[in-house]
């Protein structure tokens, strides 16, 4: 019985292992900070190392996947949390992009004054978003989504010196605490109904009350996932928050939370058509309003902000439809487009950010003729926004032909009309990653660009920012000619969660 | 067992090479510049030698390979194939490029970053041989986007003209929209018949027949039509031939084009089914009818030399068209090998529109004249790419325009047929306009005429010669090209 326990334990420590290494690790950066040493580079390193250290821990979840065994943290009250194949998927994908943006960090946060309140809000939202895929319990994932936001609301106003800085941080927190409260509130009556808070809600809804809770946790992670009519506070945050954290934003946060979303969904004992098909119909929305406010943005990063709002539209209507039609392919698909688009968005934010940092291009017309100026960066963010708009070898491909796949099978009219749809729209967003291109390829720089590469020392960007941005990107490349592996956890995830419910 | 492996291997190898070469090209500096035309023959060359011992390793039969089946899904797979029918492409594919390459060593507008050039010229050249030798329908695609890639490259960085940008967007966006709707039809194939394999899909449909056969087929027919630049979706054609650097004008148009017939070929009737294209015969012989007549009149009506002869393109792939819409092995077997003939006579005609344009300065019809004294050599090979294009017999492209009227007279619409007679005749008049007021109009006044590198007069003249030698060959070409072939018209390649 005892080694039974004592087994049971191990288990459960490697469990939170991830969850503990980043939440301790932030308070220990922290400590770093104010006692030790405030050096930029020393702190981005340390907090590098430490996303190592989780990521290491993380990987024995996707093994338990693989082995489809579930370990639950100790299962007395809250809070629980459960490694499912899902959670593998989007912790691991969460922390590579969180350990590039760590290291880009090391040059990019040069200029700022307070490295010391940047790192540990970072392992903060890291530490809140691993929580948030893995929660058991519902008061878990609205504990870890608070934490997560609430760490990414300051991190969006981190530049409180400008007014932009401040006014998109304030927008960003009015709109998630708007979500957090109605998930809040969804949890108090839906605790009051069944009287139980265990993933997956089973229960049956019984009354008005436990109706009335489901609707508020699903519109308040309709919100903080971007989801149209939601989306406007999107471009808002991500277009003015700094590069590296934008980066994670659009790259892992919203769309973790949409899978947040379908994972509660999915759980209900609710019909799936209808559920599928509302979120499919919000889609749909999301993809049109995504690209074609896109094609109207003078901004760079407000532009992406607006193509991670259709991204995750096509995401939501690939999940949407496979929930209605029962489909693990599609599932999967929206999976990997998840993965896929993380990866490439987080790039090219990082690129635009070099660009900031180094051509001080801001709006899309400072971006002319950067091609010759920072060929790097700007190589980076061509080939990133054409991975976008689905050409190969970068992995936007390989998640598009998998949704169009999925559709296939789907047999239905509507999963056909979705599909074109999705076709059209991805015509229409060339629209706005063409012209971008081409400013980036145009023959002469403005000024002010050629002013601030003078002024930069070394014409040469920091190491610090090259090697996670050329990472990134090859694993971009990677996933997109080796799918397989990626490909596999995401199938094991939407089997995993299709079965969830019965 | 040593065969195959040495047939993978070769195969593996003659894709590796042009991409290992363009990589080597992007390292070079100072001096060595001077090796990125020689590095990217010498690739594309063994590239060749490659092709050509995997070909001859597997004793006529089909060369395949596939590689790593467990890291790619879902599903498909990474896999080549070298077999009858795309075989005389990739010969073409060749010779052409090796022209091109040739013609463009001192070419002056690629002057200032040849590396960076080679470089893109080789990853287009490896994206058309890609899409010849790709034996899954992904790979397919993936092969087709890079063919897109560096070409859009191409005409962006090198591309001289009013409107670069946009342009390169429209033909970006033109063969955007065909792959989708590629991309599209093959996630359908793949899902209803389980595999990624050409093979495997002409299988299953065979035997179990396809859900949607028809939609399937018009998505693929609009995909590949839009590569292969039939009217109506020809749009981004001129425009994108007019600003392109001559030798990137010339991969377009003697070798891209042609791969959009061949995945018309190897895909419809090859893996549908000829029963598919069957049910579209009749509005696809008239598209075909109007393509070529379409193309021919936009030529008698343009004023710049590089577009008369962009738009014979849109004419001479009406006839391809032509000769596979009407369904027999005649019509099949002509097209192939007007494919291979457009292939070489248009490689001459933009080399010496290429020629009259340097050595000239000038590129608008009415501003030239009276060169057939002036540059008599130039004029002689123009007059010849001309000929050949028009049709006009013992010239090569006589052999095989014959097979696809004759086709079309035989194909049950004896009016079409009647009817396709009609376009040579237009033919012979832009190619009369075009040569008679270049050789024999009176000179303009102050018409100066400087010297062309050598390596451009010397590779328009082998282009002249292999014309020469294709018209002499003609019939064993056209029995080569014709015991090559499988019979897709009367069941699965």
């Amino acid at each position: 019985m005892s080694v039974w326990r004592t087994g049971e334990r191990l288990w459960a420590a490697t469990m939170v292992a991830p969850l503990a290494i980043l939440g301790t690790g932030a308070v220990l950066v922290y400590l770093l900070a104010r006692l030790i040493t405030r050096r930029n580079e020393v702190l981005a390193a340390t907090t590098a190392l430490l996303l190592v250290a989780a990521l290491l821990a993380t990987l024995p979840w996707a093994q338990t996947a693989a082995r489809g065994e579930l370990l639950t943290w100790p299962a007395v009250g809250v809070p629980t949390l459960r490694a499912e194949p899902g959670a593998a998927l989007l912790a691991i994908t969460a922390l590579v992009l969180g350990l590039g943006v760590a290291l880009y960090s090391g040059a990019y946060l040069a200029l700022d004054q307070r490295p010391d309140r940047y790192y540990p809000l970072l392992l903060l939202m890291l530490t809140g978003l691993l929580g948030m895929v893995s929660a058991a319990d519902l008061f878990t994932l609205y504990l870890l989504t608070v934490l997560t936001n609430a760490s990414a609301y300051v991190l969006v106003a981190f530049r409180r010196s400008t007014e932009t800085a401040i006014e998109a941080g304030f927008k960003y927190a009015i709109t998630g605490s708007l979500g957090s409260v109605m998930m809040l509130a969804g949890v108090g009556y839906c605790w009051r109904a069944t009287g139980t808070l265990t993933l997956p809600l089973t229960a049956l809804a019984s009354d008005g009350w436990h109706l009335l809770g489901l609707a508020l946790i699903t519109f308040g992670l309709l919100i903080k996932a971007a989801v149209f009519p939601a989306h406007a506070w999107l471009p808002d945050a991500h277009g003015r928050a700094p590069s590296s954290v934008s980066a994670l934003l659009s790259g892992i946060l919203v769309p973790t939370q949409l899978y947040a979303l379908v994972r509660l969904l999915l759980g209900l004992a609710a019909p799936r058509a209808a559920l599928g098909g509302l979120l499919v119909g919000l889609a749909c929305c999301s993809m049109l309003t995504g690209n074609v406010l896109a094609l109207r943005q003078s901004y760079g990063k407000r532009l992406l902000g607006y193509s991670t709002v259709a991204q995750v539209g096509y995401m939501a209507a690939a999940m949407g439809l496979g929930m209605a039609y029962e489909q693990p392919a599609l599932l999967a698909a929206g999976l990997l487009l998840l993965v896929a688009h993380g990866l490439l968005k987080g790039v090219a934010f990082l690129a635009k950010g070099m660009l900031h940092l180094y051509c001080n291009a801001t709006t899309l017309d400072d971006l002319d003729g950067l091609g010759r100026l920072a060929p790097f960066a700007s190589g980076h963010l061509a080939a990133v926004l054409v991975g976008l708009a689905g050409v190969p070898p970068l992995a936007g491909f390989v998640a598009k032909f998998s949704v169009l796949w999925g559709l296939a099978g789907a047999g239905s009219g509507l999963a056909y009309a979705v599909g074109a749809f999705y076709l059209v729209n991805s015509l229409v967003s060339l629209g706005y990653y063409l012209p971008l291109i081409g400013r980036l390829a145009r023959g002469t720089a403005v000024q002010s660009a050629t002013a601030a590469q003078d002024d930069t020392s070394s014409s040469r960007p920091s190491l610090w920012m090259r090697a996670p941005v050329a990472g990134l990107t090859l694993l971009a490349v990677l996933l997109g000619v080796c799918p397989g592996p990626v490909w596999r956890l995401a199938e094991q995830t939407a089997a995993y969660l299709l079965a969830w419910g019965s | 067992m040593i065969t195959p492996a040495l047939t993978s291997l070769c195969l593996a190898l003659a894709l590796l090479v042009p991409l290992v070469a363009a990589a080597t090209e992007l390292t070079l500096r100072g001096r060595a510049l001077r090796l990125a035309a020689p590095l990217a023959l010498t690739a594309v060359l063994g590239s060749g030698l490659l092709l050509a011992q995997a070909w001859s390793s597997a004793y006529g039969q089909a060369a395949v390979a596939s590689y790593l089946p467990t890291l790619v899904g879902p599903g498909w797979r990474l896999a080549w194939r070298l077999d009858g029918l795309a075989l005389p492409f990739v010969v073409n594919l060749l010779l052409v490029t090796v022209l091109a390459f040739w013609y463009g060593q001192d070419y002056v507008p690629v002057g200032a970053q040849p590396h960076a050039y080679y470089a893109l010229m080789l990853l287009f050249f490896d994206g058309m041989l890609g899409g010849l030798l790709a034996d899954d329908l992904v790979l397919l695609l993936v092969a087709w986007e890079v063919m897109l890639l560096a070409s859009a490259a191409l005409l962006l960085r090198w591309g001289s003209g009013p409107d670069v940008a946009a342009t390169t967007g429209r033909y970006f966006v033109y063969t955007q929209a065909g792959s989708l709707l590629l991309m599209a039809a093959f996630a359908w194939l793949a899902n209803s018949c389980g595999s990624t394999s050409p093979q495997a899909v002409a299988a299953h449909i065979a035997l179990q027949g396809l859900p949607g056969l028809r939609a399937v087929t018009i998505a693929l027919l609009l995909g590949f039509g839009v590569k292969m630049a039939i009217v109506p979706l020809h749009g981004w054609l001129p425009d994108a031939h007019a600003i392109a650097p001559m030798p990137v004008t010339v991969l377009l148009a003697a070798a891209m084009l042609s791969l959009g017939a061949y995945g018309i070929i190897r895909f419809i009737p090859g893996m549908l089914g000829a029963q598919a294209l069957a049910a579209v015969q009749t509005p696809l012989l008239i598209v075909a009818l109007a393509s070529q007549v379409y193309g021919a009149l936009m030529s008698l009506a343009s004023r710049d030399i590089k577009r008369i002869v962009a738009y014979s393109s849109v004419s001479q792939m009406g006839y391809v068209l032509f000769g596979v819409a009407a369904l027999s092995m005649l019509g099949l077997t002509g097209s192939v090998l007007h494919l291979i003939n457009h292939g070489v006579i248009k490689a001459l005609l933009f080399m010496t529109i290429g020629l009259v344009i340097h050595r000239t300065g000038r590129r608008q019809i009415d501003a030239l004249g009276g060169l057939a004294a002036k540059l008599p050599w130039t004029m002689a090979a123009l007059a010849l790419g001309g000929a050949a294009i028009a049709g006009i017999p013992p010239l090569l492209a006589f052999h095989s325009e014959w097979r696809i009227l004759a086709a079309g007279l035989a194909s049950g619409r004896p009016l079409l047929g009647v009817v396709a007679f009609g376009a040579p005749l237009l033919t012979i008049a832009y190619v009369l306009l075009l040569v008679g007021r270049l050789a024999l109009r009176a000179a303009p006044e102050r018409l100066g005429v400087r010297l062309a590198p050598l390596s451009m007069a010397a590779s328009t003249a082998v282009a002249a010669g292999l014309v020469l030698l294709m018209s002499l060959l003609s019939g064993p070409l056209g029995r080569w090209v014709a015991s090559l072939l499988p019979n897709p018209m009367g069941g699965p390649l």
